[in-house]
């Protein structure tokens, strides 16, 4: 040992152990299959499966040109201190996120200031506050009134949300955020249509969206073992009830084509059918839905 | 003595960089996301933690009118042992594709991981799927990822023996088959249609 000086059997050690780390770190024979962390064999199935779910710039990036902007819609900043536990914290998050990216895709650069302040404030409360560094502040208040300035950084706060909680296998936490800001952006697609129309594509779009929710549902479902998270899979029954109602029928001929000579056409044969009544119900159950989940009583 | 120190210190530090390069975290993948030309980054990309010798399911519920390109990515750890299989709605198989081939050079449409050269453009092209949506359905991406094996060169020899080449060949670890961890990345990006759509 008298070779070596202290620093330097040190810097061995610590490499050493790091190495030893990593290796038991990215090879296991015990394994069962889940990704993300030791998981019992019944769990596997579901585990194993991952849903691919859109954020709420995802949402509105096909209705947004379709759609008025209305900032009575939006989930008053105010209301955010009242939420005290984390389930309501984390939901009411996911809202905020969907209003951000509400104003954001309308370029409405106060709105959009004023609810990534609020997300701001909001992420320390779920651990989330790292997610807000120096550099995200300066491009923040450095926001300027154009509206695809607006979205990158309403999308990039999106991104960097999910990658901090992916990071620190928080899937509990995504579920409940994607959660709140589904039923937000539905909350405002839905109050934005004035008038039923089959041939309206935003209605049809509110349709389609069963198989977002579907998928929501079972993402959800994963993670029931978290505090909060099977409150709102009760919490979303009322919207669940009324997509069952909706039904696949054939979709009739093809009009789309392909955009190049290797892409597919896909969902060619069934559609989602919605009718009137279907729709008022659909509506009037998430808006009832979004008081429950924003009305903290 | 200050020879010895030296090396010593250069192994430590030499040691720790593949630790540094194996602790990042499969959500890291996006971070230089630079979607193609009049593409959008879709935020239903995802990049998740997998285990050689497992299968997963990746669910995305596609919109209508929509053009989706997707693309598969894996860690070198699983060597491109991976089949992907793409299923539309309840069962219909699009594509079931190993990651890369065996013998001879990836063509397009052969591989889902491994690049193929565009003879158009003589440039390395890695493989993407295009899909043009009519009507809100749902993809399915199905992966198998294959055992990790071990990997063994074993000589060719030609009917004079002579020695042609080393050919790489697959044989199971000591032991059996050990569960190797890695990322395995569904990149999606998206785009409205162009022609107007089906509405």
């Amino acid at each position: 040992m008298k070779l070596i000086s202290k620093t330097t059997a040190a810097a061995i050690s610590a490499s050493a152990l790091l190495l030893l780390q990593a290796c038991g770190g990215s090879t296991t024979t015990q394994n069962n299959g889940n990704a993300d962390k030791p998981a019992q064999a019944t769990q596997e199935v579901e585990q194993t499966t991952f849903y691919l779910l859109p954020s709420p710039e995802d949402i509105f990036a096909f209705s947004a040109d379709k759609m008025k902007y209305s900032s009575a819609l939006l989930n008053p900043t105010s209301k955010s201190e009242t939420y005290v536990d984390t389930k309501m914290r984390e939901i009411n998050f996911g809202v905020y996120v969907a209003d951000m990216a509400y104003a954001a895709a309308f370029g409405e650069y106060k709105d959009a200031a004023k609810y990534m302040q609020t997300i701001k404030e909001a992420s320390s409360q779920i651990g989330l506050e790292s997610i807000f560094t120096n550099a995200l502040a300066t491009r923040i208040d450095k926001f300027i009134e154009n509206k695809d300035s607006l979205k990158v950084i309403a999308n990039d706060t999106y991104y960097d949300i999910k990658k901090e909680l992916e990071k620190n296998n928080r899937n509990s936490t995504i579920a409940q955020i994607s959660a709140g800001g589904w039923v937000e952006c539905m909350y405002i697609i839905t109050n934005s249509i004035e008038q039923f129309s089959e041939k309206d594509p935003n209605i049809q779009h509110v349709a389609d969206e069963k198989n977002v929710f579907s998928s929501l549902l079972k993402y959800l479902g994963q993670h029931t073992d978290k505090p909060g998270v099977a409150s709102t899979l009760k919490d979303l029954k009322p919207i669940e009830e009324a997509y069952e109602r909706l039904q696949l029928v054939d979709a009739g001929p093809s009009k789309t084509k392909p955009s190049s000579e290797d892409a597919i056409v896909i969902g060619k044969d069934k559609k989602i059918q919605i009718n009137e009544d279907n729709f008022n119900l659909l509506k009037a159950r998430i808006s009832q839905v979004r008081q429950v989940l924003t009305d903290n009583k | 003595m200050k020879t010895i120190k030296k090396i010593l210190l250069g192994l430590a530090v030499a040691a720790m960089m593949p630790v540094a390069a194996q602790a990042q975290n499969c959500a890291d993948f996006f971070s230089a996301r630079t979607p193609a030309p009049s593409y959008r980054y879709n935020q239903a990309s995802k990049s998740a933690t997998c285990y050689s010798g497992s299968k997963y399911k990746f669910v995305l519920e596609v919109a209508a009118n929509v053009e989706y390109r997707v693309q598969f990515y894996a860690s070198p750890v699983f060597n491109n042992e991976v089949q992907v299989k793409i299923v539309e709605g309840e069962g219909n198989v699009l594509y079931d594709l190993p990651g890369k081939i065996d013998d001879g050079e990836a063509k397009k449409g052969t591989t889902c991981l491994q690049d193929y050269s565009d003879p158009k453009t003589n440039k390395l092209v890695h493989p993407y799927f295009d899909f043009t949506s009519q009507n809100a359905t749902r993809l399915t991406f199905m992966i198998d990822i294959k055992e990790h094996m071990d990997y063994q060169e074993e000589p060719v020899y030609d009917e004079w023996g002579t020695l042609i080449e080393m050919k790489k060949k697959a044989v199971v670890p000591e032991g059996g088959p050990e569960k190797v961890k890695g990322c395995f990345t569904v990149y999606i990006v998206d785009k409205p249609v162009e022609n107007g759509g089906s509405f």
